[in-house]
């Protein structure tokens, strides 16, 4: 039996609802991600309605991630699981 | 923390190939999907990036498990008729009990995704399969063609079979079922037409 290992377990993911619509949009808000400590991994699913930011982590604080893109003048807001 | 749970994980994946043989690639969306699933959008997103990542992680997932399943009891070192027989049988039985996987297989096979999706699966089936027949040609027990050819005597009679049976009909009759009969009716003019 083969055993399946999933890198993302100890990490959380963190999901949120954007405005962000185009690739500018996306490298605007890059550097300030990419900055983030406790961010590991991110990407933006465009072709989805809600252009979820999806952000696997070392926190549950959302609170960095959605002060990048309102400084930028995006709109993110946290999703539910 | 947020962690995986299989048994969500299994709904997704379910309700994801349900609906891509129902709406296609392109009506499918993590909205939808999260709709018939009765989970939250973000919770689709803890194991897929993305619409994309989704569709060729699942699809290699299903990949995967017809190939293996088509390897049951087959060795490549096998007769070619007696192997030729296990592969009919494995994959005729994979096809009548999993005819909505199979839907979905035949939807990725001719998108764009497919690519991607074969990066992601295990060579053992190719291997295996190449070994036997490349075997079967050394042993004058096949005859040499080129592998459109070979694979268009040796499996597409099989699978025009199990189409009719799927149907329920074929052009002439308005009732038909594939029985082990046919099969090995068919599969005998396979093995005559193939041998040297």
């Amino acid at each position: 039996m083969k055993t399946q290992t999933y890198p993302t377990l100890t990490r959380t993911v963190l999901v949120f609802k954007t405005n962000l619509n185009a690739k500018e949009d996306i490298s605007k808000i890059e550097k300030g991600l990419n900055n983030l400590q406790d961010v590991l991994d991110w990407s933006v699913d465009i072709s989805d309605i809600d252009k979820v930011l999806r952000v696997e982590a070392n926190t549950d604080n959302p609170f960095e991630i959605l002060s990048v893109l309102h400084t930028e003048g995006y709109q993110c807001e946290e999703l539910n699981y | 923390m947020r962690t995986r749970d299989e048994g969500k994980e299994q709904l997704i994946k379910e309700h994801s190939i349900k609906m891509i043989v129902k709406k296609g690639l392109d009506g499918f969306s993590i909205q939808n999907l999260a709709k018939a699933a009765k989970v939250s959008p973000a919770t689709i997103y803890i194991y897929y990036k993305d619409k994309e990542d989704l569709i060729v992680t699942i699809g290699a997932e299903v990949f995967e498990e017809v190939l293996s399943h088509s390897l049951k009891n087959f060795t490549p070192d096998m007769s070619f008729a007696e192997g030729l027989k296990v592969q009919w049988k494995n994959r005729a039985d994979y096809f009548m009990s999993h005819p909505v996987k199979v839907q979905f297989i035949e939807q990725l096979r001719y998108s764009q995704l497919y690519v991607k999706i074969g990066k992601k699966i295990a060579p053992d089936f190719k291997i295996a399969m190449s070994q036997f027949a490349h075997k079967a040609m050394a042993n004058k027990e096949l005859v040499k063609l080129p592998f459109e050819v070979y694979w268009s005597i040796a499996f597409a009679p099989l699978y025009q079979l199990i189409k009719f049976h799927s149907e329920g009909k074929s052009y002439v009759n308005e009732q038909f079922q594939l029985t082990d009969k046919e099969m090995n009716q068919s599969l005998k003019l396979v093995l005559k037409a193939l041998k040297p």
